[in-house]
């Protein structure tokens, strides 16, 4: 990364927590297509789709499984530290996280601050998992 | 022609599930009859070119099929297949009946047209915007042939369109599959158990059994055991009560078919003596083109052929306690 100059960039969290995450979605993504009734898949290609119609339909019924997925990665992502503090190097206004805030305040013995980023790091999970969860029992229903 | 199919071989691991030859012509409608594990599924998926087959020659509208190089796209939007159990697009009714004209590039009036037409064919207008994963089996089996139909197709392949359905259902379905084929000239080919459904509705009639056409019809087919009785007379005996007598070396676990044209019947107040007999009761007396079909309740339905001058003689009415007679000689044993 840092003969590529990408050392210590917002680039370089990002390959970073990517590579992370993908083994993440790639298997709960496949576990949910996999579920998929075969008949799907039958009634695409006799009703003349081809296949990339089809797996447009396979994957339109595996919607839920595969949001699944993107929520457990999105929480997986959220709370990362290790890579957003070596690849990102919190530097401030630039590559700091709220992970990485909070393990400053931490070790700087403001407690109370990092006790707070987490509360507030917890609140936007919370949120972001409520709204997810809220688009999928609408669709589902 | 429409289609014309010369030693077609579909094999799953080293055994041969279908091994047929046949023809269709155009706007016809043909029933496939046979038992389970017959591989009337499996040549249904063949001829909606689903399913590669193992080897042989299929031709459709006279021109062979090459499952490596043909455009399967192009056939399979002319050749559509109903499942036994369709299923649909967890969305609505309308976007389930308009997925084949958005994948054909239709505009939308034209689409709801189309939607609006097969829905009020199929009797399911009303349900246009309703979910169509809350639908009942008969509502889903409907809108799977508007959907079907949606497509244009030159034919329709259903696999027991009426296996799962309610009889009000199943009329609904008879009638449609009737209309589609005088109205719109699509042809039809359908598969069932059900020797009278296939009578009605269709114009010729293949038995198929063990993945060949047959020249018989496999009907009464039941599972059991052979066992001998204290005399050392051969018995096939269904669910531990039912005796039926038959002629074989065999013993065990088998599977017979009762050739419904081999059973001699007599009323229950007849004195008859002598043969080995079962009691049923006639629950069903249907007109056959040359005889009257009779389903018998023996424990089991069993379906019988008696003729115009029997039923006249003996006055049978639905209802009637009878005696049946059984030559071992028209019991095939499997």
């Amino acid at each position: 990364m840092g003969s590529m100059g990408l050392l210590y960039t917002t680039k370089a969290m990002i390959i970073g927590q990517v590579i992370l995450i993908l083994p993440v979605i790639a298997t709960l993504t496949i576990s949910a297509v996999s579920r998929i009734d075969e008949r799907y898949r039958k009634t695409a290609l006799t009703l003349g789709a081809n296949a990339f119609e089809t797996a447009f339909v396979i994957v339109r019924e595996a919607r839920f499984g595969i949001i699944a997925s993107i929520i457990v990665a999105f929480g997986r992502v959220i709370a990362e530290v290790g890579i957003a503090m070596m690849l990102g190097g919190n530097a401030r206004g630039f590559t700091r996280t709220m992970t990485t805030a909070m393990a400053l305040e931490f070790d700087k013995g403001e407690f109370t601050m990092s006790v707070a980023l987490g509360v507030v790091l917890l609140l936007i999970s919370f949120g972001v998992n409520l709204v997810f969860n809220y688009f999928q029992g609408k669709t589902g229903d | 022609m429409l289609y014309e199919i010369k030693n077609l071989i579909k094999n799953y691991n080293g055994r041969n599930v279908l091994d047929i030859s046949l023809s269709l012509e155009k706007g016809r409608v043909l029933g496939l009859l046979g038992p389970n594990g017959a591989g009337k599924t499996t040549l249904l998926e063949v001829l909606a070119f689903l399913l590669r087959p193992t080897s042989g020659e299929i031709r459709y509208r006279n021109k062979t099929v090459d499952f490596e190089k043909t455009d399967l796209i192009q056939l399979r939007k002319e050749a559509v297949l109903v499942q036994q159990k369709p299923i649909l697009f967890s969305a609505t009714v309308l976007n389930n009946v308009e997925f084949p004209l958005k994948i054909r590039r239709i505009e939308k009036k034209e689409r709801e047209r189309i939607v609006n037409e097969l829905l009020y064919l199929v009797g399911m207008e009303k349900f246009t915007h309703a979910r169509a994963d809350r639908l009942s089996g008969g509502e889903t089996q409907r809108v799977a042939i508007a959907r079907a139909l949606a497509c244009s197709p030159e034919v329709i392949l259903m696999d027991e369109p009426t296996a799962s359905v309610d009889v009000e259902n199943q009329i609904i379905i008879e009638r449609i599959i009737r209309e589609i084929n005088r109205h719109k000239g699509i042809s039809v080919i359908f598969t069932t158990h059900d020797m009278i459904q296939a009578s009605r509705l269709a114009d010729d009639i293949l038995f198929i059994y063990e993945g060949r056409v047959a020249e018989s019809i496999h009907e009464n087919i039941f599972s059991g055991v052979i066992e001998k009785d204290l005399r050392g007379e051969t018995f096939f005996l269904i669910q531990d009560n039912l005796k039926i007598p038959i002629q074989t070396s065999k013993s065990g676990v088998v599977r017979i078919s009762i050739d419904p044209g081999g059973v001699m019947i007599s009323k229950e107040t007849d004195n008859a003596q002598g043969d080995y007999h079962v009691r049923g009761r006639v629950i069903q007396l249907t007109d056959e083109k040359a005889c009257i079909r009779a389903l018998v309740d023996i424990g089991v339905p069993l379906s019988i052929f008696i003729s115009r001058e029997m039923i006249k003689d003996i006055l049978l009415c639905i209802g009637d306690e009878i005696r049946l007679v059984f030559n071992p000689e028209r019991i095939e044993i499997f």
